[in-house]
C-alpha cells in the first residue's frame, strides 16, 4: 500500500481541538491537533531516595504548569472497509458521520465506531476486466445530512437520500446528459468521465468536472445542466495526441466558493481557472513563480465571445490539479507539483458583458 | 489491599518495606508507560486507604484534578473509580469534593470517558447531602447544561434526572427549563442525548407537571428534522406512554406512533418495528386492535427490506396481543406473502416465528393457512431460511398433532437430511431424537432408521460425530433392547469398512453406547469387536481401541477387566506406535 495520503478532511469545529480524518489508499484515519501541556512534576516519593518511613511521610506527586506543546495523535483508525483505492472522504454537515469511496464502494462510517460501517452503494464486481462504470468522487451534502452524491466514469452524478433505503445503488436521482448515441466517438466516454464533484456551499447545485469543461447542475433538475462551462475546450482537436500520453485521464478537481458564485478549477500551463457560475466568464490566472507579491493578475475571458481562446502552445506536465478555497474568505490555496500558492480574492464585481 | 491493610496497621511503628509498594504505586501515576499509569489508576483505592480520607481530600483529588489531560484509557479507569470513591473521602458529608474532577472528566472529548463520567457523576450524587446539592451539583449542572462545547451538553442530559427529586421546588422549575433548551440545541447529538434521557427524567417529574412539561418536549423531538433525533422518539413513547393515563395516550402517544410508523426516513420505521409489541403495550389493548393492525400491515409490506425484516420477526408475538378472529381476518392474508418476499432476510426472519403462529391460530388455521407456507419454506433456496423451520417443528406438532405433521412434512424433512449443505444435515440429525419421542418405534425404525445408519458414514465427520451421539439419545428414547436388536448390529458392521474413518465410527459407538447396554452385551459384541479391531493396521483404530476400552473398564466387573481387557492393553503397550503405547498405558492405570 502506497505511502501517501489520498485525502484529508476537517470536521467542523465543535471540539476544542482541532480534528482531521485522512486517508491513503485503504485506510482512514482521524487525528487529533491540540496543544498539549508538558506538565513538570515534583515531590516524588522514589526518587533515588528509600521509601518513607511512615504512612505520614508518603507523598503526592503535584504539579506545575508547563509549556503548550503543539502535538497530534491518531484517535481512531478505520480499516478494512475497502479493497480497491479511497478516492474520496466527505463529512456530513451533523458532524457525525462521514463517507469514503473506492471504485466500486461508497462506505458511510461513524465517527465514533471504527469497527462498523455502512456500505451504501455497492457496485457488483464481477469480472474486474468487465467493468464498465467506477465511482470517482463522493461528497456529503453540506446542508442535508439526509443526501449525498457520487460521480461515475460514465459521466453520471447520482444523487442518493438516506431515508428512502438501506442501499442507495438503486434509488437515486440520476443526473445525466443523454447523448445522441451518433455523436459519440471513441474518446467520449473518457472525456466525459467526471473527475471530480462539489456541492456549492448554499446546498443548490452540484459543479462537476469532466476533462474539457465544467457543469453546473441544478439538484432540482436532473435531466440537463444549467450551464456547461468550457475550461480547456480548445484540446477538443487534439484526443488522441492526448490519448497517447495518458494526459486524457488526468483528473481536475474543483472547489466552489463560500457565496457558491465561483468555482476554481485548474487546468494545464500552470493555469487555473475561476469561472462564475452564471456562465458569464473565465478568469485565467497562472500559479507559478513569475507573480509578484501583491501584483493583480488574471486575464477575463467572455463566455458570450465566441472564439474559444487557445494557448499556443499547452505544456501538459505543467498541470494544476488541486486546490481548495477558504471556508469562508476569499483566500485560494492552489497546488502546483511542489509548491502551494496563496491567492487573496480582491472583492469587486467580476466585470462582465452581457 | 492485603498489604495496604498491613501497613495501616504499622503506621506507628517503623515500616519501611510495607509502605514500599505504595510509595512506587503512587509515583507511578505519572509513570510514562502508558500500561504502569492504568495499573496505579486501578489501584486508586489502595492508595487512598493508606493515604487517610483527609489527604485524599486535600491531596490526591487535586492532584487526579490536574491529571485530566492523559490518554483515553487512563480517564476511563479514572472516571470509575471516582464513583466509588464516597467512602473514601469521608462519606456523604464530603462527596462534593468529587465533583470538580468528574465534571471535568464530563467534559473530554472521547465520549466513553464523557459516559463513564456522568455514571460516576450519578453515583456520587445519591450520596450527597441537600445543601451540597444545591451548592454544588445544581450550578455543576448548570454550567454543564451552557457549556461552549457541545460534548459538555451532551454529558449534562445525563444527571437532570438524578437532581430534580433531591431539589427544591423552584429549583426544580430552573431544571426543567434548563432541558427543555437542550431539546431544542443546535446540534443534533445534544437534541439526542436529550431525547435518550427524557424517559428517565419523566419518571421523576410531578405527573401534573407532565402534559406541561415533558409532552411539549416529546412531541417537537418526536417531528425533529433529523432522523437520528427522531428515531429515540419511538423508545420515548414507550417510556412516557406508560406514565400517562389512557385518555393522554390516545391523545399524545398515538399520533407520534403513527406518524413514526409512516415516517419518510426507513430508519424511524425500522424502530418502530424493532419494538413494535412494547409499543402495543403502551397504547393499550383498544388501539392494538385498531391502529397497531393497520401500522403492522403497513410495516409488513414496506419498501425497505430491513423494515420487512423487523417486522416479521414480531408477527407471532403481535398476533398473540389481538384476538384470534382479528389475526385470522387481517394479518394472515398479508403474512402469506412474507413467505415469498424476495430478501432471504425477510424470509429468514418470518421462518423463526412462523411456527409460533400455529398456537395463536388454532388447529384448523393452521392447517389450511399455515401447513403450505411452512412447506414453501422449507423448500427455500436459502438454507438459513429451511434451517429457521426445522428448529421449530416441536411448536407445531403440538397443535396439529404429529400424524398430519409426519404425513405432510416428512418428505421435506427427508429431503434436507440428505441435502447437500452439511448444516443443515446436522440439522435435523439434532432434531431426530424429538421426532422418534413423538412418532414412535415402528415409525423410527420404517421411515428414519436407514436414514440414521447412512449419517453414521457420511463424509463430513461433524455429521458422524453428532449421529454418534445422538444414539444415545435414542436409545434413552427407545430402549435398551431395541438398541441391542437394531442398532448395534448394523454400527458394529461398520468396522468391516475399507477407509479407517468409517471404522472409527464403529469404535466411536462402542463408547458412547456402553454405558447404557449393560455388562453382558459389552462381554459379547463389543469386547470381541475390540478383539478384533485392535489388530488393525492403522494406529488411530488401535489407540482408539484403547480409548473405548479405558471407557468400558469402569463397567464391567473385575474378573472382565483382568481375564479379558488387561491382556488386550498390555498387548498394545508394546505397540511400536508412540500414541498406541501411551493411550495403553492411560487406560492400563484404571484396571
Amino acid at each position: 500500500i502506497d505511502e501517501k495520503v489520498n485525502r484529508i478532511e476537517w470536521l467542523n469545529k465543535h471540539y476544542k481541538s482541532l480534528l482531521v480524518l485522512t486517508t491513503n489508499d485503504k485506510t482512514v484515519k482521524l487525528w487529533k491537533i491540540f496543544n498539549k501541556e508538558e506538565p513538570k512534576l515534583y515531590n516524588f516519593n522514589m526518587d533515588g531516595k528509600p521509601a518513607p518511613e511512615s504512612i505520614n511521610k508518603l507523598k503526592v506527586p503535584k504539579h506545575k504548569k508547563g509549556q503548550k506543546v503543539l502535538s497530534h495523535k491518531v484517535l481512531k483508525v478505520y480499516p478494512k472497509g475497502h479493497e480497491h483505492h479511497i478516492n474520496s472522504l466527505s463529512m456530513s454537515m451533523d458532524n457525525e458521520h462521514f463517507l469514503s469511496a473506492d471504485d466500486l464502494r461508497v462506505n458511510i462510517w461513524n465517527v465514533e465506531r471504527s469497527d462498523d460501517v455502512f456500505c451504501i452503494v455497492d457496485i457488483p464486481a464481477g469480472n474486474l476486466e468487465d467493468l464498465s462504470e467506477v465511482i470517482t468522487s463522493g461528497k456529503f451534502h453540506p446542508i442535508d445530512p439526509n443526501l449525498f452524491a457520487f460521480s461515475s466514469s460514465k459521466g453520471i452524478i447520482k444523487l442518493c437520500d438516506l431515508r428512502l433505503n438501506s442501499s442507495s445503488e438503486k434509488n437515486c436521482t440520476n443526473f445525466e446528459i443523454l447523448e445522441d448515441p451518433s455523436k459519440k466517438n471513441f474518446f467520449s466516454e473518457i472525456i466525459n468521465s467526471v473527475s471530480d464533484i462539489v456541492f456549492s456551499k448554499n446546498g443548490r447545485y452540484i459543479f462537476s468536472r469532466d476533462y474539457l469543461c465544467t457543469k453546473i447542475w441544478d439538484i432540482r433538475k436532473n435531466k440537463a445542466p444549467v450551464n456547461s462551462l468550457r475550461v480547456t475546450n480548445y484540446l477538443e482537436k487534439r484526443l488522441c495526441d492526448l490519448y497517447e500520453s495518458e494526459n486524457i485521464f488526468d483528473k481536475f478537481e474543483l472547489c466552489g466558493s463560500p457565496d457558491s458564485n465561483f468555482i476554481f478549477t485548474g487546468s494545464y500551463n500552470d493555469n487555473f481557472h475561476i469561472i462564475d457560475r452564471h456562465g458569464n466568464c473565465n478568469c485565467t490566472l497562472e500559479a507559478t513563480f513569475n507573480n509578484k507579491k501583491n501584483q493583480m493578475i488574471g486575464t477575463y475571458n467572455y463566455y458570450a465571445d465566441k472564439k474559444a481562446s487557445a494557448p499556443g502552445n499547452v505544456n501538459f506536465n505543467h498541470k494544476i490539479l488541486q486546490g481548495t478555497w477558504h471556508p469562508t474568505g476569499s483566500t485560494l490555496a492552489v497546488a502546483n507539483y511542489n509548491c502551494l500558492f496563496l491567492f487573496n480574492g480582491v472583492t469587486s464585481q467580476m466585470p462582465y458583458t452581457k | 489491599i492485603r498489604w495496604c491493610g498491613f501497613a495501616r496497621t504499622m503506621a506507628g511503628e517503623e515500616g519501611e518495606d510495607s509502605l514500599y509498594p505504595i510509595a512506587v504505586l503512587i509515583d507511578e501515576l505519572k509513570n510514562e508507560d502508558i500500561q504502569v499509569r492504568l495499573n496505579s489508576i486501578k489501584s486508586l483505592r489502595t492508595i487512598s486507604l493508606a493515604l487517610g480520607e483527609e489527604r485524599t481530600r486535600s491531596e490526591l483529588i487535586p492532584f487526579l484534578n490536574d491529571s485530566i489531560d492523559d490518554e483515553d484509557e487512563v480517564l476511563l479507569a479514572l472516571a470509575e473509580q471516582l464513583g466509588q470513591f464516597v467512602e473514601l473521602v469521608g462519606g456523604p458529608d464530603f462527596a462534593y469534593s468529587l465533583l470538580t474532577p468528574l465534571e471535568n472528566l464530563a467534559t473530554v472529548e472521547e465520549t466513553v470517558v464523557r459516559d463513564k463520567a456522568v455514571q460516576s457523576l450519578c453515583i456520587v450524587a445519591q450520596s450527597l447531602k441537600s445543601e451540597h446539592m444545591n451548592q454544588h451539583f445544581v450550578p455543576l449542572v448548570k454550567r454543564l447544561a451552557t457549556g461552549d462545547w457541545f460534548t459538555s451538553r451532551i454529558s449534562a442530559c445525563g444527571v437532570f434526572a438524578v437532581t430534580i427529586p433531591k431539589v427544591q421546588a423552584t429549583t426544580k422549575a430552573e431544571l426543567r427549563q434548563l432541558f427543555g433548551q437542550l431539546c431544542h440545541d443546535d446540534t443534533p447529538m445534544v437534541r439526542r442525548a436529550a431525547s435518550a434521557n427524557l424517559a428517565k427524567l419523566a419518571a421523576v417529574i410531578a405527573k401534573d407537571l407532565l402534559k406541561t412539561d415533558v409532552i411539549p418536549i416529546f412531541m417537537s423531538l418526536s417531528q425533529d428534522e433529523q432522523d437520528s433525533v427522531r428515531l429515540l422518539s419511538v423508545e420515548n413513547c414507550i417510556g412516557i406512554g406508560k406514565l400517562l393515563g389512557p385518555a393522554d395516550v390516545a391523545t399524545y402517544i398515538l399520533p407520534a406512533v403513527r406518524s413514526a410508523s409512516q415516517d419518510k426516513s426507513w430508519r424511524v420505521r425500522y424502530m418502530v418495528a424493532e419494538q413494535f409489541c412494547d409499543l402495543c403495550d403502551a397504547v393499550g389493548a383498544e388501539m392494538t386492535k385498531t391502529e397497531m393492525v393497520n401500522a403492522f400491515i403497513r410495516l409488513i409490506k414496506d419498501t425497505e427490506a430491513e423494515v420487512r425484516t423487523a417486522a416479521s420477526s414480531k408477527v407471532a408475538d403481535f398476533c398473540a396481543l389481538i384476538p384470534r378472529e382479528d389475526a385470522v381476518k387481517k394479518i394472515l392474508p398479508h403474512v402469506k406473502d412474507l413467505a415469498g418476499d424476495s430478501s432471504q432476510h425477510v424470509r429468514s426472519a418470518f421462518a423463526s416465528v412462523i411456527m409460533g403462529l400455529a398456537g395463536v391460530f388454532g388447529k384448523s388455521s393452521t392447517i389450511d393457512n399455515l401447513l403450505p407456507l411452512f412447506l414453501q419454506l422449507l423448500k427455500d433456496d436459502f438454507p438459513e431460511v429451511r434451517l429457521n423451520i426445522i428448529s421449530k417443528l416441536n411448536t407445531v406438532s403440538d397443535v396439529i398433532g404429529i400424524e398430519l405433521l409426519s404425513q405432510s412434512l416428512l418428505p421435506a424433512i427427508v429431503e434436507l437430511a440428505e441435502d447437500r449443505q452439511w448444516r443443515v444435515r446436522l440439522a435435523i440429525i439434532e432434531y431426530i431424537p424429538l421426532l422418534a419421542s413423538q412418532l414412535g418405534v415402528d415409525f423410527f425404525n420404517e421411515k428414519l432408521g436407514n436414514l440414521y445408519m447412512t449419517w453414521l458414514g457420511d463424509c463430513v465427520y461433524s455429521i458422524r460425530d453428532a449421529a454418534t451421539t445422538n444414539l444415545r439419545k435414542l436409545t434413552e428414547v427407545f430402549g435398551v433392547e431395541w438398541a441391542r436388536q437394531t442398532i448395534l448390529p448394523k454400527v458394529l458392521n461398520l468396522h468391516t469398512h475399507t477407509n479407517y474413518l468409517y471404522r472409527m465410527t464403529a469404535l466411536f459407538a462402542i463408547a458412547v453406547l456402553s454405558p447404557l447396554l449393560g455388562p453382558e452385551t459389552i462381554k459379547n459384541d463389543m469386547l470381541k469387536l475390540i478383539d478384533k479391531m485392535k489388530d488393525d493396521p492403522v494406529p488411530n483404530i488401535r489407540f482408539n481401541c484403547c480409548k473405548a476400552l479405558g471407557v468400558i473398564i469402569p463397567l464391567v466387573e473385575n474378573s472382565v477387566v483382568q481375564q479379558v481387557i488387561k491382556p488386550m492393553l498390555q498387548k498394545l503397550c508394546n505397540d511400536p506406535d508412540r500414541d498406541v503405547k501411551f493411550f495403553a498405558q492411560e487406560s492400563l492405570t484404571q484396571c
